[in-house]
């Protein structure tokens, strides 16, 4: 065979074309392979409409829920059913009880002792002041007697902050003998 | 001649001499003036210093009495009362606002043109003021919240004794522990608690029949009384106030107690659990 036939031949090849039946299918074959290898790769992620997301939800609801049912339940029935579940003798609402007493007593009892002290205070500083006696003292000389006593009455202040590390049951029968006396 | 000139040189030496002396006691005059002047205008300036210095003082202790007047009218405000105690309370607050006014009166009067004097005849009011009415006052006022603290703690610690109770109940039912040493523990605690609500009944009812007096009567009040029982002399008041303190704190000392029982019950119950 010579060259040039094979080339002519060659040349023949380019004009072959298939069925238009054939082809179309193939096409259409090629096409949904290619959606189907899609949905099987996310297969849970693939929203479509708002039915989809009503019915996730509802799913995800229900199981919380349901957790949330068990947990609460089971804490119910320990606290409630268990034969030394106690409510009254539970040890951390007892603490806390007291505790909250103690510190309402506390801070009404230094109120009261901060206020009769105070009270105290300003009567002998009032009658200081209604003595003849200079309430003015030059700064170069021993401080005045206006500014030590405001400084008092400042520091006094500051002394009757409830803020003591004291034992509170000692601090309130210290208290309580103070006011009562 | 010769005579003559010297009487007229020596007339002229003493008038010269004369003239000499009266500049010089002039001059001596003057200085003590000036001297005298310099000495009141420091004097002036320490008296203005001094007044100064008690007005300072005054308005001070002035202030720090109004801010605690506010905390002892919000601490009575705080309680539920019916109608006896809300009249009462009505009465020291409207005390505590005329106090408050009267204050108010004194720092007016600072801020005007007033003289050491003036200064000295306010606090010595004041003084007056504080010691015969604020002191008596202000005891019949913190025994009131006293009262009324330790009701409020009352109600709270009933409420544990309850439960507690209802504990000791369920245990026995349920034979799981004895609760012989449990039952003996909560008797006692009920007894300390009764004792608490006895002490603080009889501080409230105390302070109620002494209502007049706490609320005071007037020096013509007490004398056109004829009922002895409703005539209350302020030397009896303050006891009577010292003993509804006495009586509150005792309350408080039992309410310590019935805790501690809760916590011994407590104790023997975490030796099960």
């Amino acid at each position: 065979m010579r060259d040039q036939d094979i080339i002519k031949i060659l040349q023949n090849f380019k004009s072959i074309k298939p069925d238009r039946n054939y082809s179309e299918k193939s096409r259409m074959l090629v096409l949904l392979s290619k959606e189907q290898i899609a949905d099987n790769k996310l297969p849970s992620f693939k929203i479509k409409s708002f039915a989809d997301v009503l019915k996730l939800s509802t799913l995800v609801g229900a199981a919380i829920f349901l957790l949330l049912f068990l947990v609460g339940g089971v804490s119910y029935i320990n606290k409630n059913f268990s034969p030394l579940a106690l409510e009254g003798l539970n040890q951390k609402s007892l603490i806390a009880e007291a505790e909250n007493i103690n510190n309402s007593i506390q801070i009404t009892l230094e109120e009261i002792k901060y206020l009769n002290q105070s009270n105290q205070n300003a009567i002998n500083t009032i009658e200081e002041v209604s003595k003849n006696k200079s309430m003015y003292v030059a700064p170069t000389s021993t401080p005045s007697v206006s500014t030590s006593t405001i400084d008092e009455i400042d520091k006094f202040l500051i002394e009757n902050n409830p803020s003591s590390t004291e034992n509170q049951s000692d601090l309130i029968d210290k208290l309580l003998n103070q006011i009562s006396q | 001649m010769l005579r003559n000139i010297l009487k007229i040189s020596g007339m002229f030496l003493i008038l010269l001499s004369a003239t000499a002396t009266s500049k010089i006691c002039f001059a001596q005059t003057l200085d003590i003036s000036i001297n005298k002047t310099a000495l009141a205008k420091e004097e002036k300036t320490e008296e203005s210093l001094d007044l100064e210095a008690r007005k300072k003082i005054l308005t001070k202790i002035i202030d720090t009495a109004q801010s605690e007047i506010n905390g002892l009218k919000e601490k009575l405000n705080r309680f539920d009362l019916n109608e006896d105690w809300q009249k009462i309370r009505d009465e020291f607050l409207n005390n505590l606002s005329n106090l408050q006014s009267y204050y108010q009166t004194l720092e007016e009067k600072f801020s005007g043109e007033i003289t050491i004097e003036d200064i000295k005849i306010m606090a010595k009011e004041l003084k007056d003021r504080r010691e015969k009415n604020y002191t008596s006052e202000l005891k019949k006022i913190t025994n009131m919240i006293l009262i009324f603290e330790t009701e409020d703690i009352l109600k709270i610690v009933n409420g544990r004794m309850n439960k507690i109770s209802a504990d000791v109940k369920k245990l026995a039912k349920q034979n799981l522990i004895k609760t012989d040493v449990l039952k003996i523990y909560l008797s006692q605690a009920e007894k300390h608690l009764k004792n608490a609500e006895g002490y603080k009944k009889d501080a409230k009812d105390l302070y109620f029949k002494t209502i007049d007096g706490i609320l005071g009567i007037t020096e013509q009040q007490e004398a056109t009384s004829t009922e002895k029982e409703t005539i209350i002399k302020k030397e009896d008041m303050t006891e009577i106030q010292d003993s509804i303190r006495n009586l509150i704190k005792e309350s408080i000392m039992e309410l310590r107690a019935t805790y501690d029982i809760f916590f011994k019950m407590n104790d023997r119950i975490k030796k099960y659990l």
